[in-house]
């Protein structure tokens, strides 16, 4: 069987996909104040590292804890909203076929809304 | 964003990787020296807190510093925080310090929840390490069981390990924790006789054994008496609060819930369990509840989200390397796509499934044999579908599984033939409780017969029960029915019902649901797009809601007014079916 990591297109895409959300992260006054330049890398490496975890692809180093990651902000739904748009878009610009996107999606709301990043 | 120092406090005393993410800065040297200097003040108050052995034991992991006493303690506290790899090199470095079966237990087991099942069983099968009383002797056999099990998907081996540790053990708590593990096997191998016995003596001395629970309820619902198997869950439950809730509340009693006809309950109930699972990062427990998410929309009919659950429980199963609940997942994915007639990606699962060894217990089988003979049927080899169900039921029928075989033989008469498996059925009647297993048979007795009015009650009752799909196949079989008696107005009644039930039913397309209606050939998003706009949504709320441009829902919608030759939003609900509001 097919993972969702597989079907979107494993680590190729997650490359892309993450790379494209967070230039649109950054560009966005709702949310930038979140992404602090200088660990942009770190931040990236690890959000590669949580998608391909949470969609079923190898293991690839530690995932990082998220959610504990997260516990000293204060987010809200509408950021989440924000960040779940960016990701659609993130995921159509790599080209991420109807079916697994939408999965993708619904992971992530299901995930996020629920605050467990 | 919090401040790089209020970040580094909350690290260091309460989450270790974001010690990680500090350390990865700093060098080498330097940051063993950090680890060793907070090891050593933890440790100087005392250890006393309960995360204290795994801060100190992580700390000193590569300073070689090792306690393996602390060691060990510190390796289950980090499996029980879900970091398996974490405990796996904690109890590995315990275990090349001083091997004791405590450090072996702990070894093994995080081999085994990382997947390493075959490193795992060489180390449990080889070690020198000898048990000391009969507590240890059977908490090694159980986890030699374990792995060879549900890692390594063997049976005969299992029973003959757990027989032989039974055989040497004299200690009552001991020998009752190996009979409840080896009436399970029994049990999930269909074998449902024999571990009803073997659970019945393991719970006349401990009345509370949750893996006797367990196994008992497994053997009553294999049996077709999940009605029985629920009732003692819940006795037990009141009499013992206490009890295990998840084994014995949960997996088993969950398939027995359906069985007996509570499909919604099960559905809720496994929404439940996933969100408690994911809130605890427990990725197993996130695999059965995903995976029984996933059945249970199938036996509602409800095959789109059925496919999303079981296509996430295979990757999830693949992850923990758990060979059985992939067959599972796969064999489920399998039965669902061939119901739904989508050939293509059937064999794909079919293939995936050939690529793993089957599995030696019956139940994680079941799934994927049917799916194989409804594969068949959709590429048009019916007889020869029915053919290898018939041989199943069979199968099943003589290992004791009789509530697994009424489906198998509801399979039979689903695919065309309900005077051959009514046969059979009837002599499995009797011994059936609950209440969806014997309107199954009723639905195959009454198709048999050519029984109108009893295919049109039996309809309503699979309705109320949430089996749809089956409640769509019997109203448009009593159509067919009241059409032969010449009885024009029930039959319209029959096939106005069987309409809205398939209706109701998502993406299943088995030959009792295609004679309903002829579906109209949208694409699901463009299905899905069309519905909530029918539904009085705007194109932006609809854009929203799917996470696309309103440019791009319009677009799909110009094709669908296309296709069904209508021109206004208005007339899209008629025209796609839905009951007005």
């Amino acid at each position: 069987v097919r993972s969702l990591y597989d079907l979107i297109g494993g680590g190729p895409t997650i490359r892309v996909v993450v790379d494209e959300l967070y230039t649109t992260l950054t560009t966005d006054p709702l949310v930038r104040h979140h992404f602090a330049p200088e660990r942009m890398e770190s931040l990236k490496a690890g959000q590669r590292r949580w998608f391909t975890s949470v969609l079923g692809g190898p293991p690839d180093g530690p995932v990082p804890d998220l959610a504990a990651a997260h516990a000293s902000l204060v987010i809200t739904d509408e950021q989440i909203a924000a960040v779940i748009r960016h990701l659609a878009e993130a995921l159509d610009h790599a080209g991420v076929a109807e079916e697994p996107r939408d999965r993708v999606l619904a992971i992530a709301e299901r995930l996020w809304y629920a605050r467990l990043f | 964003v919090a401040t790089l120092d209020a970040r580094r406090r909350t690290v260091r005393l309460a989450h270790p990787i974001y010690g990680d993410v500090v350390r990865q800065r700093m060098s080498v040297l330097r940051a063993r020296q950090l680890r060793r200097e907070l090891a050593d003040a933890v440790a100087a108050t005392g250890g006393r807190r309960r995360d204290d052995a795994l801060k100190i034991a992580t700390w000193r992991l590569d300073t070689g510093d090792v306690d393996a006493e602390l060691f060990v303690r510190a390796a289950a506290e980090a499996r029980r925080r879900h970091d398996p790899e974490l405990a796996q090199r904690l109890a590995e470095a315990a275990h090349d310090a001083a091997p004791t079966l405590a450090t072996l237990l702990e070894l093994g087991l995080n081999l085994h929840i990382l997947g390493r099942h075959e490193e795992a069983i060489t180390l449990l099968d080889s070690s020198a390490v000898a048990p000391a009383d009969d507590a240890g002797r059977a908490a090694l056999a159980l986890l030699r069981a374990q792995v060879r099990h549900r890692g390594l998907g063997q049976g005969d081996e299992v029973e003959e390990l757990l027989q032989d540790a039974l055989a040497a053990t004299a200690e009552p708590a001991a020998r009752a924790s190996i009979g409840g593990n080896l009436a399970t096997i029994a049990a999930l191998r269909g074998r449902a006789a024999a571990a009803r016995i073997l659970a019945m003596s393991v719970l006349d001395a401990h009345p509370d054994d949750p893996d006797a629970m367990a196994a008992l309820t497994l053997a009553d619902t294999a049996a077709g008496r999940p009605a029985a198997a629920i009732e003692r869950v819940q006795r037990s439950l009141a009499a013992n609060p206490e009890l295990d809730g998840v084994n014995v509340r949960g997996k088993a009693r969950v398939m027995a819930v359906v069985d007996a006809g509570g499909i919604e309950a099960a559905a809720s109930e496994a929404a439940d369990g996933l969100e408690a699972a994911l809130r605890a990062g427990d990725l197993r427990r996130r695999s059965w509840w995903t995976y029984t998410l996933g059945w249970v929309a199938a036996a509602q009919g409800r095959f789109g989200p059925a496919r999303q659950f079981l296509d996430e429980a295979a990757a999830l199963y693949r992850a923990t390397g758990e060979r059985h609940g992939q067959r599972w997942a796969l064999g489920c994915g399998l039965l669902v796509a061939a119901q739904g007639r989508d050939v293509a990606r059937g064999e794909r699962l079919a293939e995936a499934l050939d690529e793993l060894a089957p599995h030696a217990a019956t139940v994680y089988e079941v799934h994927g044999r049917r799916g194989r003979a409804w594969l068949d049927a959709a590429r048009g080899h019916v007889a020869v579908a029915r053919a290898r169900l018939l041989d199943l039921g069979d199968e099943l029928v003589a290992a004791g599984a009789a509530g697994f075989a009424v489906r198998a033989l509801a399979d039979v008469a689903r695919l065309g033939d309900p005077a051959e498996a009514g046969q059979r059925l009837a002599a499995l009647a009797p011994g059936l409780d609950g209440e969806l297993l014997p309107v199954l048979v009723r639905l195959v007795h009454a198709w048999a017969a050519g029984d109108a009015e009893a295919l049109s009650s039996v309809s309503e009752s699979l309705a109320r029960l949430g089996a749809l799909v089956e409640a769509g196949e019997a109203a448009a079989a009593a159509r067919d029915a009241f059409t032969r008696s010449r009885d024009q107005r029930r039959a319209n009644a029959s096939a106005r019902r069987a309409a809205e039930l398939a209706a109701a039913t998502e993406g299943v397309a088995t030959p009792g649901l295609l004679v309903v209606d002829v579906p109209v050939p949208l694409s699901r998003r463009e299905r899905e797009i069309a519905t909530l706009v029918a539904e009085g949504r705007t194109s932006k709320e609809v854009a929203d809601g799917l996470y696309l441009s309103v440019r791009t829902v319009e677009s799909h919608l110009a094709r669908v007014y296309d296709k069904l030759g209508v021109r206004s939003r208005s007339e899209l609900g008629p025209a796609l079916g839905l009951v007005a509001s």
